[in-house]
Protein backbone atom coordinates (compact mmCIF):
# COMPACT_ATOMS: atom_id res chain seq x y z
CA UNK A 1 0.00 0.00 0.00
CA UNK A 2 1.10 3.50 -0.68
CA UNK A 3 1.91 5.71 2.26
CA UNK A 4 -0.28 8.81 2.30
CA UNK A 5 2.74 10.91 3.28
CA UNK A 6 4.70 9.94 0.14
CA UNK A 7 5.25 13.15 -1.82
CA UNK A 8 3.20 13.30 -4.99
CA UNK A 9 5.11 12.87 -8.24
CA UNK A 10 4.53 15.52 -10.86
CA UNK A 11 5.45 15.07 -14.51
CA UNK A 12 6.47 18.38 -16.10
CA UNK A 13 6.58 18.45 -19.92
CA UNK A 14 7.79 21.45 -21.89
CA UNK A 15 10.14 21.83 -24.87
CA UNK A 16 11.71 24.91 -23.24
CA UNK A 17 14.40 23.56 -20.87
CA UNK A 18 14.50 26.82 -18.89
CA UNK A 19 10.79 26.57 -18.18
CA UNK A 20 11.06 22.89 -17.22
CA UNK A 21 13.86 23.75 -14.75
CA UNK A 22 11.93 26.69 -13.32
CA UNK A 23 8.72 24.71 -12.84
CA UNK A 24 10.67 21.76 -11.41
CA UNK A 25 12.50 24.06 -8.98
CA UNK A 26 9.26 25.54 -7.71
CA UNK A 27 7.52 22.20 -7.32
CA UNK A 28 10.54 20.64 -5.56
CA UNK A 29 10.62 23.58 -3.14
CA UNK A 30 6.97 22.89 -2.39
CA UNK A 31 7.89 19.27 -1.62
CA UNK A 32 6.85 17.43 -4.76
CA UNK A 33 8.91 14.82 -6.58
CA UNK A 34 9.39 15.99 -10.15
CA UNK A 35 10.02 14.03 -13.33
CA UNK A 36 10.38 15.76 -16.69
CA UNK A 37 9.77 15.31 -20.40
CA UNK A 38 10.91 17.43 -23.36
CA UNK A 39 8.15 16.81 -25.89
CA UNK A 40 4.68 15.36 -26.24
CA UNK A 41 5.75 11.85 -27.17
CA UNK A 42 8.23 11.75 -24.30
CA UNK A 43 5.52 13.04 -21.94
CA UNK A 44 3.06 10.33 -23.01
CA UNK A 45 5.64 7.55 -22.60
CA UNK A 46 6.86 8.85 -19.23
CA UNK A 47 3.30 9.20 -17.96
CA UNK A 48 2.57 5.57 -18.92
CA UNK A 49 5.86 4.22 -17.50
CA UNK A 50 6.10 6.20 -14.29
CA UNK A 51 2.44 6.83 -13.45
CA UNK A 52 2.86 10.26 -11.82
CA UNK A 53 0.15 11.79 -9.61
CA UNK A 54 -0.33 14.71 -11.95
CA UNK A 55 0.95 15.90 -15.32
CA UNK A 56 1.71 19.47 -16.22
CA UNK A 57 1.79 19.87 -20.01
CA UNK A 58 2.89 22.74 -22.18
CA UNK A 59 0.34 23.19 -24.98
CA UNK A 60 2.76 23.92 -27.84
CA UNK A 61 5.18 20.98 -27.83
CA UNK A 62 6.74 19.06 -30.70
CA UNK A 63 5.61 15.53 -31.66
CA UNK A 64 2.35 15.75 -29.67
CA UNK A 65 0.84 18.97 -28.37
CA UNK A 66 -0.19 19.14 -24.72
CA UNK A 67 -3.83 18.95 -25.82
CA UNK A 68 -3.14 15.76 -27.80
CA UNK A 69 -1.21 14.18 -24.91
CA UNK A 70 -4.09 15.06 -22.61
CA UNK A 71 -6.61 13.36 -24.95
CA UNK A 72 -4.40 10.28 -25.35
CA UNK A 73 -4.03 9.95 -21.58
CA UNK A 74 -7.80 10.26 -21.15
CA UNK A 75 -8.47 7.60 -23.75
CA UNK A 76 -6.34 4.89 -22.06
CA UNK A 77 -7.85 3.04 -19.07
CA UNK A 78 -4.58 3.16 -17.09
CA UNK A 79 -4.22 6.91 -17.38
CA UNK A 80 -7.76 8.17 -17.89
CA UNK A 81 -8.06 9.54 -14.32
CA UNK A 82 -4.64 11.18 -14.26
CA UNK A 83 -5.05 14.89 -13.41
CA UNK A 84 -3.81 17.14 -16.22
CA UNK A 85 -2.88 20.81 -16.06
CA UNK A 86 -2.17 22.57 -19.35
CA UNK A 87 0.12 25.57 -19.48
CA UNK A 88 0.76 27.91 -22.38
CA UNK A 89 2.30 31.19 -23.43
CA UNK A 90 -0.12 31.37 -26.35
CA UNK A 91 -3.34 33.26 -26.78
CA UNK A 92 -6.19 31.39 -25.22
CA UNK A 93 -9.88 31.70 -25.40
CA UNK A 94 -11.95 29.73 -22.95
CA UNK A 95 -13.33 27.84 -25.93
CA UNK A 96 -9.91 26.55 -27.03
CA UNK A 97 -9.06 24.92 -23.70
CA UNK A 98 -10.18 21.30 -23.85
CA UNK A 99 -12.83 20.31 -21.33
CA UNK A 100 -10.96 17.21 -20.29
CA UNK A 101 -8.00 19.11 -18.81
CA UNK A 102 -8.37 19.69 -15.06
CA UNK A 103 -6.91 23.19 -15.15
CA UNK A 104 -5.11 25.71 -17.30
CA UNK A 105 -2.40 28.20 -16.35
CA UNK A 106 -1.07 30.97 -18.60
CA UNK A 107 2.64 31.71 -18.79
CA UNK A 108 4.25 33.66 -17.25
CA UNK A 109 2.96 32.53 -13.86
CA UNK A 110 3.93 33.79 -10.42
CA UNK A 111 6.19 31.82 -8.08
CA UNK A 112 3.30 30.78 -5.87
CA UNK A 113 0.54 30.44 -8.45
CA UNK A 114 1.76 27.19 -10.00
CA UNK A 115 2.42 25.10 -6.84
CA UNK A 116 -0.88 26.42 -5.46
CA UNK A 117 -2.75 25.27 -8.58
CA UNK A 118 -1.06 21.83 -8.47
CA UNK A 119 -2.06 21.42 -4.79
CA UNK A 120 -5.62 22.51 -5.55
CA UNK A 121 -6.04 20.09 -8.46
CA UNK A 122 -4.52 17.23 -6.44
CA UNK A 123 -6.86 18.01 -3.54
CA UNK A 124 -9.99 17.86 -5.66
CA UNK A 125 -8.92 14.74 -7.58
CA UNK A 126 -9.35 11.44 -5.74
CA UNK A 127 -6.07 9.62 -5.23
CA UNK A 128 -5.85 6.84 -7.76
CA UNK A 129 -3.54 4.66 -5.71
CA UNK A 130 -5.42 1.53 -6.75
CA UNK A 131 -5.03 2.33 -10.44
CA UNK A 132 -1.42 3.20 -9.92
CA UNK A 133 -0.65 0.08 -7.89
CA UNK A 134 -2.32 -2.05 -10.58
CA UNK A 135 -0.21 -0.47 -13.26
CA UNK A 136 3.01 -0.85 -11.29
CA UNK A 137 2.31 -4.51 -10.55
CA UNK A 138 2.27 -5.35 -14.26
CA UNK B 1 -17.21 31.38 -132.04
CA UNK B 2 -18.39 27.78 -131.72
CA UNK B 3 -20.61 26.69 -128.90
CA UNK B 4 -17.78 24.52 -127.57
CA UNK B 5 -15.38 27.41 -127.72
CA UNK B 6 -17.96 29.65 -126.02
CA UNK B 7 -18.43 27.04 -123.28
CA UNK B 8 -14.70 26.66 -122.85
CA UNK B 9 -14.25 30.40 -122.55
CA UNK B 10 -17.11 30.44 -119.97
CA UNK B 11 -15.33 27.77 -117.87
CA UNK B 12 -12.11 29.70 -118.07
CA UNK B 13 -13.90 32.78 -116.83
CA UNK B 14 -15.48 30.74 -114.06
CA UNK B 15 -12.11 29.24 -113.11
CA UNK B 16 -10.54 32.67 -113.15
CA UNK B 17 -13.37 34.03 -111.04
CA UNK B 18 -12.96 31.19 -108.54
CA UNK B 19 -9.22 31.76 -108.44
CA UNK B 20 -9.75 35.47 -107.97
CA UNK B 21 -12.19 35.01 -105.10
CA UNK B 22 -9.88 32.42 -103.48
CA UNK B 23 -7.05 34.94 -103.68
CA UNK B 24 -9.31 37.62 -102.19
CA UNK B 25 -10.30 35.25 -99.41
CA UNK B 26 -6.62 34.49 -98.81
CA UNK B 27 -5.89 38.23 -98.55
CA UNK B 28 -8.85 38.68 -96.24
CA UNK B 29 -7.96 35.80 -93.93
CA UNK B 30 -4.28 36.69 -93.91
CA UNK B 31 -5.06 40.25 -92.84
CA UNK B 32 -7.58 39.11 -90.19
CA UNK B 33 -6.58 40.08 -86.66
CA UNK B 34 -7.42 36.57 -85.45
CA UNK B 35 -5.83 33.22 -86.28
CA UNK B 36 -7.79 31.26 -88.88
CA UNK B 37 -7.18 27.65 -89.86
CA UNK B 38 -8.63 24.59 -91.52
CA UNK B 39 -7.95 20.96 -90.65
CA UNK B 40 -8.81 17.85 -92.61
CA UNK B 41 -10.63 14.72 -91.50
CA UNK B 42 -7.38 13.35 -90.04
CA UNK B 43 -7.07 16.42 -87.83
CA UNK B 44 -4.10 17.81 -89.74
CA UNK B 45 -3.67 21.42 -90.74
CA UNK B 46 -4.37 22.16 -94.39
CA UNK B 47 -4.49 25.94 -94.10
CA UNK B 48 -3.37 28.53 -91.57
CA UNK B 49 -3.39 32.33 -91.91
CA UNK B 50 -0.73 34.90 -91.05
CA UNK B 51 -2.07 35.68 -87.57
CA UNK B 52 -2.17 31.96 -86.72
CA UNK B 53 1.58 31.82 -87.49
CA UNK B 54 2.17 34.90 -85.33
CA UNK B 55 0.45 33.30 -82.38
CA UNK B 56 1.96 29.82 -82.71
CA UNK B 57 5.37 30.82 -84.06
CA UNK B 58 4.93 28.22 -86.83
CA UNK B 59 4.99 29.28 -90.49
CA UNK B 60 2.12 28.30 -92.81
CA UNK B 61 4.40 25.97 -94.82
CA UNK B 62 5.50 24.09 -91.71
CA UNK B 63 1.99 23.94 -90.30
CA UNK B 64 0.55 21.95 -93.18
CA UNK B 65 0.26 18.28 -92.28
CA UNK B 66 0.84 18.75 -88.55
CA UNK B 67 -1.68 17.30 -86.05
CA UNK B 68 -4.16 19.93 -84.87
CA UNK B 69 -3.09 19.78 -81.21
CA UNK B 70 0.66 19.93 -81.93
CA UNK B 71 0.60 23.68 -81.16
CA UNK B 72 -0.40 22.97 -77.54
CA UNK B 73 1.84 22.24 -74.56
CA UNK B 74 1.61 18.44 -73.99
CA UNK B 75 -0.32 18.80 -70.70
CA UNK B 76 -2.99 20.82 -72.53
CA UNK B 77 -3.63 18.18 -75.23
CA UNK B 78 -6.48 16.96 -73.10
CA UNK B 79 -9.23 17.84 -75.51
CA UNK B 80 -10.64 14.75 -77.24
CA UNK B 81 -10.29 14.82 -81.02
CA UNK B 82 -13.46 16.19 -82.56
CA UNK B 83 -16.10 13.67 -83.54
CA UNK B 84 -16.31 13.41 -87.33
CA UNK B 85 -19.81 11.98 -87.40
CA UNK B 86 -21.25 14.83 -85.43
CA UNK B 87 -21.54 18.35 -86.73
CA UNK B 88 -20.38 20.37 -83.83
CA UNK B 89 -18.45 23.30 -82.48
CA UNK B 90 -15.56 22.94 -80.10
CA UNK B 91 -13.64 25.35 -77.92
CA UNK B 92 -10.41 24.62 -76.10
CA UNK B 93 -8.05 26.79 -74.05
CA UNK B 94 -4.36 25.92 -73.97
CA UNK B 95 -0.80 27.13 -73.43
CA UNK B 96 1.01 27.56 -76.76
CA UNK B 97 3.85 25.07 -77.28
CA UNK B 98 7.34 26.50 -76.91
CA UNK B 99 6.52 29.59 -74.83
CA UNK B 100 6.94 28.01 -71.39
CA UNK B 101 3.38 28.85 -70.44
CA UNK B 102 3.79 32.54 -71.24
CA UNK B 103 1.45 32.50 -74.23
CA UNK B 104 -2.12 31.25 -74.19
CA UNK B 105 -4.56 30.49 -76.96
CA UNK B 106 -8.23 29.73 -77.44
CA UNK B 107 -9.35 27.54 -80.34
CA UNK B 108 -12.94 27.72 -81.51
CA UNK B 109 -13.82 25.45 -84.42
CA UNK B 110 -16.77 24.29 -86.44
CA UNK B 111 -17.03 21.12 -88.46
CA UNK B 112 -17.51 21.21 -92.25
CA UNK B 113 -20.11 18.58 -93.10
CA UNK B 114 -20.41 16.88 -96.51
CA UNK B 115 -23.80 16.18 -98.14
CA UNK B 116 -24.21 13.10 -95.86
CA UNK B 117 -23.55 15.12 -92.72
CA UNK B 118 -20.12 13.58 -92.11
CA UNK B 119 -17.40 16.05 -91.24
CA UNK B 120 -14.76 16.36 -93.91
CA UNK B 121 -12.75 18.79 -91.87
CA UNK B 122 -12.95 21.74 -89.55
CA UNK B 123 -12.49 25.46 -89.81
CA UNK B 124 -11.71 27.53 -86.81
CA UNK B 125 -10.17 30.56 -85.20
CA UNK B 126 -7.28 30.86 -82.82
CA UNK B 127 -7.27 33.80 -80.42
CA UNK B 128 -4.30 34.96 -78.35
CA UNK B 129 -5.70 34.99 -74.80
CA UNK B 130 -2.40 35.71 -73.03
CA UNK B 131 -3.50 39.11 -71.69
CA UNK B 132 -6.87 37.76 -70.58
CA UNK B 133 -5.25 34.77 -68.87
CA UNK B 134 -2.68 37.01 -67.14
CA UNK B 135 -5.42 39.31 -65.88
CA UNK B 136 -7.37 36.34 -64.52
CA UNK B 137 -4.24 34.92 -62.89
CA UNK B 138 -3.40 38.32 -61.40
CA UNK B 139 -6.89 38.49 -59.91
CA UNK B 140 -6.55 35.00 -58.43
CA UNK B 141 -3.08 35.88 -57.13
CA UNK B 142 -4.42 39.03 -55.53
CA UNK B 143 -7.21 37.05 -53.90
CA UNK B 144 -4.76 34.41 -52.63
CA UNK B 145 -2.43 37.11 -51.30
CA UNK B 146 -5.29 38.81 -49.49
CA UNK B 147 -6.44 35.52 -47.96
CA UNK B 148 -2.88 34.64 -47.02
CA UNK B 149 -2.12 37.97 -45.39
CA UNK B 150 -5.36 37.89 -43.45
CA UNK B 151 -4.52 34.38 -42.19
CA UNK B 152 -0.96 35.52 -41.46
CA UNK B 153 -2.27 38.44 -39.48
CA UNK B 154 -4.40 36.11 -37.41
CA UNK B 155 -1.53 33.68 -36.91
CA UNK B 156 0.85 36.51 -36.10
CA UNK B 157 -0.90 37.44 -32.87
CA UNK B 158 -0.86 33.81 -31.73
CA UNK B 159 2.77 33.08 -32.66
CA UNK B 160 4.10 36.45 -31.50
CA UNK B 161 2.35 35.97 -28.20
CA UNK B 162 3.94 32.57 -27.72
CA UNK B 163 7.39 33.66 -28.87
CA UNK B 164 7.43 36.77 -26.68
CA UNK B 165 5.87 35.27 -23.59
CA UNK B 166 8.11 32.19 -23.44
CA UNK B 167 11.38 34.06 -22.78
CA UNK B 168 9.55 36.61 -20.61
CA UNK B 169 8.20 33.77 -18.49
CA UNK B 170 11.78 32.63 -17.84
CA UNK B 171 13.04 36.14 -17.04
CA UNK B 172 10.19 36.94 -14.64
CA UNK B 173 10.26 33.47 -13.12
CA UNK B 174 13.98 33.19 -12.40
CA UNK B 175 14.17 36.75 -11.05
CA UNK B 176 11.30 35.88 -8.75
CA UNK B 177 13.16 32.79 -7.55
CA UNK B 178 16.34 34.77 -6.78
CA UNK B 179 14.35 37.44 -4.95
CA UNK B 180 12.82 34.73 -2.76
CA UNK B 181 16.30 33.87 -1.51
CA UNK B 182 16.95 34.87 2.10
CA UNK B 183 20.73 35.14 1.69
CA UNK B 184 20.56 37.93 -0.87
CA UNK B 185 22.57 41.10 -0.12
CA UNK B 186 20.18 44.07 0.32
CA UNK B 187 21.88 46.20 -2.37
CA UNK B 188 21.72 43.34 -4.83
CA UNK B 189 18.09 42.74 -3.91
CA UNK B 190 17.33 46.38 -4.74
CA UNK B 191 18.98 46.07 -8.14
CA UNK B 192 17.22 42.81 -8.90
CA UNK B 193 13.92 44.31 -7.87
CA UNK B 194 14.33 46.98 -10.55
CA UNK B 195 14.97 44.23 -13.10
CA UNK B 196 11.99 42.26 -11.82
CA UNK B 197 9.63 45.26 -11.86
CA UNK B 198 10.60 46.01 -15.44
CA UNK B 199 10.33 42.41 -16.57
CA UNK B 200 6.80 42.40 -15.18
CA UNK B 201 6.08 45.64 -16.99
CA UNK B 202 7.35 44.11 -20.22
CA UNK B 203 5.20 41.07 -19.63
CA UNK B 204 2.06 43.19 -19.13
CA UNK B 205 2.91 45.24 -22.20
CA UNK B 206 3.16 42.07 -24.29
CA UNK B 207 -0.20 40.88 -22.96
CA UNK B 208 -1.83 44.22 -23.75
CA UNK B 209 -0.36 44.35 -27.25
CA UNK B 210 -1.54 40.85 -27.99
CA UNK B 211 -4.98 41.61 -26.63
CA UNK B 212 -5.24 44.67 -28.84
CA UNK B 213 -4.03 42.79 -31.89
CA UNK B 214 -6.38 39.91 -31.22
CA UNK B 215 -9.28 42.31 -30.89
CA UNK B 216 -8.60 44.32 -34.02
CA UNK B 217 -8.47 41.26 -36.21
CA UNK B 218 -11.04 39.38 -34.18
CA UNK B 219 -14.12 41.58 -34.42
CA UNK B 220 -16.04 38.80 -36.19
CA UNK B 221 -15.19 36.42 -33.35
CA UNK B 222 -17.03 38.38 -30.66
CA UNK B 223 -19.40 36.05 -28.83
CA UNK B 224 -22.35 38.37 -28.51
CA UNK B 225 -25.08 37.32 -26.12
CA UNK B 226 -27.62 39.01 -23.85
CA UNK B 227 -25.43 40.16 -20.96
CA UNK B 228 -26.65 41.57 -17.65
CA UNK B 229 -24.20 44.38 -16.95
CA UNK B 230 -25.07 45.08 -13.28
CA UNK B 231 -23.61 41.84 -11.85
CA UNK B 232 -20.70 42.12 -14.30
CA UNK B 233 -19.89 45.67 -13.17
CA UNK B 234 -20.27 44.70 -9.50
CA UNK B 235 -17.78 41.89 -10.05
CA UNK B 236 -15.29 44.38 -11.55
CA UNK B 237 -15.77 46.72 -8.57
CA UNK B 238 -15.06 43.85 -6.16
CA UNK B 239 -11.93 42.91 -8.09
CA UNK B 240 -10.66 46.49 -8.08
CA UNK B 241 -11.51 47.27 -4.43
CA UNK B 242 -7.97 46.49 -3.25
CA UNK B 243 -6.39 48.68 -5.94
CA UNK B 244 -8.76 51.54 -5.04
CA UNK B 245 -7.96 51.20 -1.34
CA UNK B 246 -4.23 51.25 -2.08
CA UNK B 247 -4.70 54.49 -4.01
CA UNK B 248 -6.96 56.01 -1.35
CA UNK B 249 -9.83 56.26 -3.85
CA UNK B 250 -13.43 55.44 -2.95
CA UNK B 251 -15.45 53.22 -5.30
CA UNK B 252 -19.20 53.82 -5.62
CA UNK B 253 -21.94 52.05 -7.55
CA UNK B 254 -24.90 53.97 -8.91
CA UNK B 255 -27.04 51.63 -11.01
CA UNK B 256 -30.46 52.53 -12.37
CA UNK B 257 -33.27 50.10 -11.54
CA UNK B 258 -34.13 47.21 -13.85
CA UNK B 259 -31.74 47.83 -16.71
CA UNK B 260 -32.32 45.32 -19.52
CA UNK B 261 -29.41 43.18 -20.71
CA UNK B 262 -27.01 44.44 -23.38
CA UNK B 263 -25.97 42.51 -26.46
CA UNK B 264 -22.29 42.02 -25.67
CA UNK B 265 -19.41 39.58 -25.38
CA UNK B 266 -19.25 39.10 -21.57
CA UNK B 267 -15.50 38.39 -21.37
CA UNK B 268 -14.54 41.23 -23.71
CA UNK B 269 -16.84 43.82 -22.18
CA UNK B 270 -15.54 42.88 -18.73
CA UNK B 271 -11.99 43.46 -19.96
CA UNK B 272 -12.92 46.84 -21.48
CA UNK B 273 -14.79 48.03 -18.38
CA UNK B 274 -12.00 46.78 -16.08
CA UNK B 275 -9.52 48.87 -18.07
CA UNK B 276 -11.77 51.95 -17.86
CA UNK B 277 -12.46 51.62 -14.12
CA UNK B 278 -8.79 50.80 -13.42
CA UNK B 279 -7.79 53.84 -15.44
CA UNK B 280 -10.21 56.07 -13.50
CA UNK B 281 -8.75 54.84 -10.19
CA UNK B 282 -5.21 55.44 -11.45
CA UNK B 283 -5.90 59.03 -12.51
CA UNK B 284 -7.84 60.03 -9.41
CA UNK B 285 -5.76 61.56 -6.61
CA UNK B 286 -5.91 60.19 -3.05
CA UNK B 287 -9.17 61.17 -1.35
CA UNK B 288 -11.14 61.22 -4.60
CA UNK B 289 -13.81 58.84 -5.82
CA UNK B 290 -14.86 56.77 -8.83
CA UNK B 291 -18.55 56.11 -9.46
CA UNK B 292 -19.75 53.41 -11.84
CA UNK B 293 -23.36 53.16 -12.94
CA UNK B 294 -25.36 51.00 -15.32
CA UNK B 295 -28.47 52.52 -16.90
CA UNK B 296 -30.25 53.34 -20.14
CA UNK B 297 -28.67 55.97 -22.38
CA UNK B 298 -29.84 57.90 -25.43
CA UNK B 299 -31.74 55.90 -28.01
CA UNK B 300 -32.40 53.04 -25.61
CA UNK B 301 -28.81 51.86 -25.57
CA UNK B 302 -27.42 50.30 -22.43
CA UNK B 303 -24.95 52.69 -20.87
CA UNK B 304 -22.19 52.21 -18.32
CA UNK B 305 -20.78 55.47 -16.97
CA UNK B 306 -17.48 55.71 -15.13
CA UNK B 307 -17.12 59.08 -13.43
CA UNK B 308 -14.02 60.11 -11.53
CA UNK B 309 -13.00 63.16 -9.53
CA UNK B 310 -9.54 62.99 -11.06
CA UNK B 311 -7.28 65.37 -12.85
CA UNK B 312 -9.50 65.56 -15.93
CA UNK B 313 -8.39 65.57 -19.57
CA UNK B 314 -7.52 68.64 -21.64
CA UNK B 315 -9.82 69.06 -24.67
CA UNK B 316 -6.85 68.49 -27.01
CA UNK B 317 -6.13 65.17 -25.36
CA UNK B 318 -9.69 63.79 -25.37
CA UNK B 319 -9.41 62.18 -28.81
CA UNK B 320 -5.75 61.23 -28.44
CA UNK B 321 -6.12 59.20 -25.26
CA UNK B 322 -7.46 56.31 -27.33
CA UNK B 323 -4.35 56.21 -29.51
CA UNK B 324 -1.84 53.48 -28.81
CA UNK B 325 0.96 54.51 -26.45
CA UNK B 326 -0.37 58.05 -26.18
CA UNK B 327 0.36 59.54 -22.79
CA UNK B 328 -0.64 63.11 -22.04
CA UNK B 329 1.97 65.55 -20.83
CA UNK B 330 0.33 65.48 -17.41
CA UNK B 331 0.57 61.69 -17.27
CA UNK B 332 4.24 61.82 -18.13
CA UNK B 333 4.93 64.61 -15.62
CA UNK B 334 3.25 62.75 -12.78
CA UNK B 335 4.90 59.47 -13.78
CA UNK B 336 1.66 57.50 -13.58
CA UNK B 337 2.62 54.02 -14.75
CA UNK B 338 0.88 52.27 -17.60
CA UNK B 339 1.45 50.66 -20.97
CA UNK B 340 -0.49 53.33 -22.83
CA UNK B 341 -2.69 50.56 -24.20
CA UNK B 342 -5.48 50.29 -21.63
CA UNK B 343 -7.79 52.79 -23.32
CA UNK B 344 -7.08 51.69 -26.92
CA UNK B 345 -7.95 48.13 -25.85
CA UNK B 346 -11.21 49.30 -24.24
CA UNK B 347 -12.16 51.29 -27.34
CA UNK B 348 -11.36 48.49 -29.81
CA UNK B 349 -13.25 45.95 -27.71
CA UNK B 350 -16.34 48.12 -27.29
CA UNK B 351 -16.45 49.10 -30.96
CA UNK B 352 -16.06 45.48 -32.06
CA UNK B 353 -19.34 44.89 -30.19
CA UNK B 354 -21.12 47.68 -32.07
CA UNK B 355 -20.77 49.98 -29.07
CA UNK B 356 -19.11 53.35 -28.48
CA UNK B 357 -17.20 55.23 -25.80
CA UNK B 358 -17.89 58.93 -25.21
CA UNK B 359 -15.60 61.02 -23.00
CA UNK B 360 -16.56 64.27 -21.29
CA UNK B 361 -14.07 65.97 -19.05
CA UNK B 362 -13.33 69.13 -17.13
CA UNK B 363 -9.65 69.58 -16.41
CA UNK B 364 -9.07 69.68 -12.69
CA UNK B 365 -12.54 68.36 -11.85
CA UNK B 366 -12.77 64.92 -13.37
CA UNK B 367 -13.91 62.88 -16.34
CA UNK B 368 -16.82 60.69 -17.36
CA UNK B 369 -16.39 57.77 -19.73
CA UNK B 370 -19.75 56.58 -21.08
CA UNK B 371 -19.82 53.15 -22.71
CA UNK B 372 -22.88 52.59 -24.90
CA UNK B 373 -23.88 49.11 -25.99
CA UNK B 374 -26.88 47.87 -28.00
CA UNK B 375 -29.71 46.49 -25.87
CA UNK B 376 -30.50 42.81 -26.37
CA UNK B 377 -33.83 42.54 -28.21
CA UNK B 378 -36.60 40.04 -27.49
CA UNK B 379 -35.27 38.01 -30.40
CA UNK B 380 -31.82 37.81 -28.80
CA UNK B 381 -33.33 36.87 -25.45
CA UNK B 382 -35.29 34.00 -26.96
CA UNK B 383 -32.28 32.40 -28.63
CA UNK B 384 -29.59 30.55 -26.76
CA UNK B 385 -26.69 31.76 -28.86
CA UNK B 386 -26.52 34.72 -31.13
CA UNK B 387 -24.64 34.83 -34.43
CA UNK B 388 -21.60 37.07 -34.39
CA UNK B 389 -21.83 40.64 -35.60
CA UNK B 390 -18.86 41.95 -37.50
CA UNK B 391 -20.06 45.29 -38.75
CA UNK B 392 -20.66 48.50 -36.93
CA UNK B 393 -22.18 51.83 -37.81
Amino acid sequence: MEDVSTPSTILVADDEPDIVDLVALRLKKTGFTVITAVNGEDALQTARDRMPDLVLLDVMMPKFTGVEVSRLLRSAPETHALPVILMSAGLFDKSTIPDDADAFIAKPFGARALPALVCEVLARTPRRSLTRETARAR
Amino acid sequence: MTTAARLSTGRTFQAQAVQASAAQLQILTDSAPIGIFQIDNEYRYVYTNHRWSEITGISAELAVGRPWDSVMEPEDRTCPSPDLTDVATLTHRFAVLGYAGSRNGLITMQSIPDSDGIAVGWVGTLADTTAETRAKEALLDARDTALWSSAMQRNFAASASHELRTPTASVVGYLEEVLLSTTLDEDDRGLLQVAYRNSQRLSLLIDDLMLLDQCEIGAPTMNLEPTALVPLVDRILTTLTAAAEDSGVQLHRAHANATPPALADPARIEQALTNLVGNAIKFTPRGGSVTVGVGIGDGGQIQVTITDTGMGIEADDCAKIFERFYRSRHTRDTAIPGSGLGLPIAKVMVEAQAGSIVVTSQPGLGSTFAVNLPAATAHHLSTVSVPTVSTKE
